[in-house]
């Protein structure tokens, strides 16, 4: 989904570039470029693959006051030098960065062919045609861009911005012209900051975080002009935008590796500390505070994808146990496809980043269909945040491995206390069950701390690792609760070891899965409460009577388990609510330890990006 | 650009040997090592640092080990402090020499005058013994008085230059009542001839030096009345309270203190702390945040609660060391005492605290006052009664009305009478 990244008013241009693009590589690391003005020439330099194949060919650049740069996550056309931002006009006289995907690309084409029959086209991306489009209307206006009033090409990038349809962040820079940079943001995000001599502007904010203390959040449609002095800021009115920036919630630490080899690694260990934050000041003994639910739903419907899908799943269990209200389950982008729900419905969207398009769709069409929305999110100044009605923060502080893991937790908990908030209004979830939850949700960050440091945990998941290698292939089963658990297992270990994982509710897998179940078919079975942990002990058998061998994750005071696998990993217990997070961390230990096994980027795996900004 | 600390002429560097576990902390270090143990509300490790800052110090290497992701996660890039610092994980747990190699193979020491500083995180020594210590001409070595010498390395003299140490010596082999830190500043041949020596198995650092001294190597001491070792959890409880001793009162905007609470002496009070109505509480105390006490709770005398701990109503707390999240139900007496985080103590349990004598590893401590000490999460129900000098491992569960007393390993579930 790619970054960009824009700077002006500092002489150490390429350097903060390539520091943005640094902290930004988790958005896509296909390609990457930047773009420098400098004189009367636009100076880009480009690479294929990761940033530290630009960084050679950024080495010996002219200074230069305004630049703009691009991290790549290839969504129109293959990964190669030609497709690479920025792109440049034909002229060579207007450099653009673009983070989105221009929906009438076709037909934008085929005007510009016939304006001009001789027009080459460097790439087969979308995003070059902002370039091609902003060299023309410059051209058509007769005057001299490198004197041009700022008035003047604000109008002129103005015509180009309503030819585009589709989503987009956009910074162009022209020839000639160090004093300025045009930018617009539509379904995309887009931060700017300005001090007065330095302006900036950024998809996100890990590029800016250490360079600035506030910023401003770009809405829908607005545009603009940023210059050494200031930024003005258009709606899609074209009104001049008048706001007080925010406060960055970062702080230059988050973003950076402080000792850990990896994010993913960090992240992980971070969660004990995001129980606490998350669950601060909205759990007592008493009553669940902090959270607005506006009333009580007849039904409810949770939207997300990936990760935040297994998390909503979670929440869907939780919902329904503990206030009886039924809960429709979709993966964000089908939900368009479904019928409307009714009246008192209240749709959830959950996502880490609040700028998931496909949530975003799907809260947009919820709104449509006059339903009521929440968000459970991460990052409280996104789009998703600003646009429901209510949120709930999750407070797990940024997340930079692209595969999510505090996030997770994080989500769940929130999908647990809109649970038990929902509970207590309806009296199903009463005062003592309350209280007897808080006193183990209190201890939980210890249980974490104690798990993740745990000798014979690390041995068992040593252990464990080996019934993976040489494996394509891998199973993982649970029931109740333990069931997303089960496919948020299997995703983490798809996504960063590159291992065919799947996970199934158990009782599916006679049901045709296990066809797929051969001589050493690592299977990984996590435990539930109750009768459905007895069944999955009987689904462990049947599966190791098909030559599987079986990893089974429970807790400490589980005593049928060692009989019934070949490998038993024991968390320590807590309440039968929370012993779910513990099995997953052991989870995400168990897919990291595999993938770097095998070598694999953790922080960045193949073909994937955060916070998927596309559709 | 970015904030970065760049030292033109000397850089002043040390090194924090902090990858040892602690395990006669027992229960308290099964989720992190000694350094992260907090006292007066803030992680050992943490004081150390901000020593560090006083001096002349620019660079810190920090070498962890285990449960080292609890440092990480903790100073995070480290960018807090008036320090450049740095994190390295040792490869193995080769004793402190071990721990030292690690971290210089981490250092550019090109310079032949260059020295290094060498701390352990576990002990703390204040600033103006160290600017001391970094005065110095060539190599150095903070020493300290002690009551009880024969525990520590013991340091015989020739004028102010350090003649011979002796580890554990026999109580009747004692030459000196001084004793080694651990804190000293080398030249870097010297760290060359520890690295050789290293390579025939000499992993204990004291031992590694004492040896160079014998061969005719110059060590000036430098004498420091301000030196904290942490060993026993009574230990922590000692530094707990000089630590405290040098804290000012500081009562959070964003803590809710009801009026009618008498908040008196030095006190610290963290944001989002509510003190409901009624409390007593008398410093030295320090309140971290997020916490909930009383009504009518009293806190009194050099007691540190680490944050999102609940003190319930009518519950009285003296010179103890609470750590995080803990929940003490009502009518609770607890003195001089440690417990650990997570750990639930339900209404009407009371400690006594006496003089005790402790014997660990055929060494014998005699600890003026010691209440009941506690690893991580324990329960203890209703009416529980602890001697003096209870110690309890982790996840200890003990049964209503219990009188307990003695040592009770991880994982026990005591009730009625105590072993």
């Amino acid at each position: 989904m790619c970054g960009i990244f824009g700077i002006i008013g500092d002489s150490d241009t390429t350097k903060l570039l390539m520091h943005g693009l640094k902290r930004m590589e988790y958005r896509g690391y296909d390609s990457s470029g930047i773009c420098l003005v400098n004189g009367k020439k636009l100076i880009r330099k480009r690479a294929v693959g990761e940033l530290s194949n630009l960084e050679p060919l950024v080495v010996d650049l002219p200074e230069s006051e305004c630049g703009i740069a691009h991290t790549r996550w290839a969504t129109h056309g293959a990964p190669t030098l030609e497709n690479a931002h920025p792109h440049i006009s034909s002229k060579l006289d207007v450099a653009v960065v673009h983070n989105g995907i221009i929906e009438n690309e076709v037909e934008l084409r085929r005007k510009l062919q016939s304006l001009d029959k001789n027009l080459k086209f460097e790439s087969e991306t979308d995003s070059e045609l902002v370039a091609h489009l902003f060299s023309v209307e410059l051209k058509n206006s007769g005057i001299d861009s490198s004197k041009a009033s700022e008035e003047q090409l604000l109008s002129y990038w103005k015509l180009v911005i309503e030819q585009l349809e589709g989503s987009f962040a956009l910074a162009v820079v022209i020839k000639g012209r160090n004093d300025v940079i045009m930018f617009a943001r539509k379904f995309a995000p887009l931060i700017i900051s300005h001090d007065g001599k330095r302006g900036l502007l950024a998809s996100d904010v890990s590029c800016v975080v250490g360079l600035t203390e506030t910023v401003h959040y770009l809405e829908e449609g607005d545009w603009g002009i940023i210059n050494n002095s200031r930024v003005q800021i258009f709606n899609s009115d074209g009104e001049l935008v008048e706001k007080e920036p925010n406060k960055l919630e970062w702080k230059l630490g988050d973003a950076e590796l402080g000792g850990y080899p990896t994010f993913m690694l960090k992240e992980i260990y971070e969660q004990p500390r995001v129980v606490r934050d998350c669950l601060r000041g909205r759990l007592s003994r008493d009553k669940i505070k902090g959270v607005t639910i506006p009333f009580r739903p007849r039904v409810l419907r949770i939207v997300g994808c990936g990760t935040a899908y297994n998390a909503g799943l979670l929440a869907r269990y939780y919902i329904e146990q503990l206030s009886k209200i039924p809960v429709i389950l979709d993966h964000a982008h089908e939900f368009r496809y479904g019928a409307p729900s009714g009246p008192k419905s209240l749709v959830i969207g959950i996502s880490q980043s609040g700028e998931t398009a496909d949530t975003l769709a799907a809260i947009e069409a919820a709104q449509e269909r006059g339903y009521p929305t929440l968000a459970i999110v991460n990052v409280e100044s996104s789009t998703m945040a600003r646009k429901v009605d209510e949120i709930i923060g999750i407070r797990a502080g940024p997340e930079i491995g692209v595969a999510s893991t505090k996030a997770f937790t994080g989500q769940v908990l929130g999908g647990l206390l809109v649970a038990m908030k929902l509970g207590q209004d309806s009296k199903n979830f009463h005062r003592e069950d309350l209280s007897y939850f808080d006193r183990h949700a209190r201890m939980l960050p210890t249980s974490m701390e104690r798990m993740l440091n745990d000798q014979n945990i690390k041995t068992k998941l040593l252990e464990a690792q080996q019934y993976f290698v040489g494996k394509d292939h891998a199973f993982f089963l649970g029931r109740n609760t333990s069931y997303p658990i089960a496919l948020e297992g299997a995703l983490k270990l798809k996504e960063i070891s590159y291992i065919h994982a799947e996970g199934y509710a158990a009782g599916e897998l006679k049901h045709g899965p296990l066809a797929l179940v051969e001589e050493g078919t690592p299977i990984v079975v996590i435990a539930s409460e109750g009768s459905s942990h007895k069944k999955l002990l009987g689904n462990a058998r049947e599966v190791a009577s098909r030559g599987a061998k079986v990893i089974f994750i429970t807790h400490q005071e589980d005593e049928l388990a060692d009989s019934h696998a070949d490998l038993v990993i024991k968390v320590p217990r807590t309440h039968d609510l929370l012993q779910p997070l513990l099995y997953n961390i052991i989870c995400q230990l168990l897919s990291l330890n595999i993938a770097e096994e095998r070598g694999c980027n953790v922080d960045r795996p193949r073909n994937l990006a955060k916070s998927v900004t596309v559709e | 650009m970015f904030q970065e600390n760049i030292s033109e002429l000397i850089n002043m560097r040390a090194i924090i040997l902090a990858g040892g576990r602690g395990e006669r902390l027992g229960g308290l270090t099964d989720s992190r090592s000694k350094v992260m143990l907090p006292v007066a509300g803030k992680p050992m490790l943490q004081w150390l640092l901000h020593e560090l800052e006083k001096t002349e110090v620019k660079e810190v290497t920090i070498v962890h080990y285990y449960a080292g992701e609890r440092i990480l996660t903790h100073f995070g890039s480290g960018r807090n402090y008036d320090l450049k610092i740095k994190f390295v994980k040792q490869h193995s747990d080769r004793g402190t020499v071990g721990s030292l190699i690690t971290g210089l193979s981490n250092i550019e020491n090109d310079d032949e005058e260059d020295r290094i500083l060498i701390l352990n995180g576990d002990n703390m020594v204040d600033s103006k013994s160290i600017n001391s210590l970094l005065n110095i001409e060539a190599n150095g070595l903070i020493i300290s008085e002690h009551n009880t010498p024969h525990l520590f390395g013991v340091v015989e003299f020739k004028g102010i230059n350090v003649r011979r140490i002796t580890e554990k010596p026999d109580l009747n082999q004692i030459k000196s009542r001084m004793v080694s830190t651990g804190v000293w500043y080398l030249k870097k041949e010297v760290l060359e001839k520890i690295k050789l020596d290293f390579e025939e198995g000499q992993t204990e650092l004291s031992t590694a030096i004492s040896k160079q001294i014998m061969d005719g190597l110059k060590v000036e001491s430098v004498r420091t009345e301000n030196w904290h070792d942490v060993d026993h959890p009574w230990d922590l409880n000692k530094l707990n309270r000089y630590l405290l001793k040098r804290m000012e009162r500081s009562l959070s905007k964003s803590a809710e203190i009801d009026e009618s609470s008498k908040i008196e002496g030095d006190v610290h009070i963290g944001h989002g702390t509510i003190i409901h109505p009624g409390c007593i509480i008398q410093g030295p105390v320090h309140i971290a945040e997020n916490c909930e006490i009383g009504p009518l709770a009293v806190i009194t005398g050099s007691t540190s609660i680490s944050s999102g701990c609940r003190i319930g109503p009518f519950t009285r707390i003296r010179s103890s060391l609470i750590m995080r999240d803990v929940q003490i139900d009502s009518n609770c007496s607890i003195h001089h005492s440690i417990i650990g985080p997570a750990t639930s103590l339900k209404s009407n349990v009371e400690v006594d605290a006496a003089s005790v004598e402790k014997n660990v590893r055929n060494t014998h401590y005699l600890i003026r006052r010691l209440g009941l000490v506690t690893g991580e999460a324990c329960m203890l129900e209703q009416g529980v009664i602890c001697a003096p000098g209870t110690m309890l491992g982790s996840q200890v569960v003990v049964g209503r009305r219990t009188k307990l007393d003695g040592e009770h390993e991880t994982g026990s579930r005591i009730s009625s009478r105590g072993a």
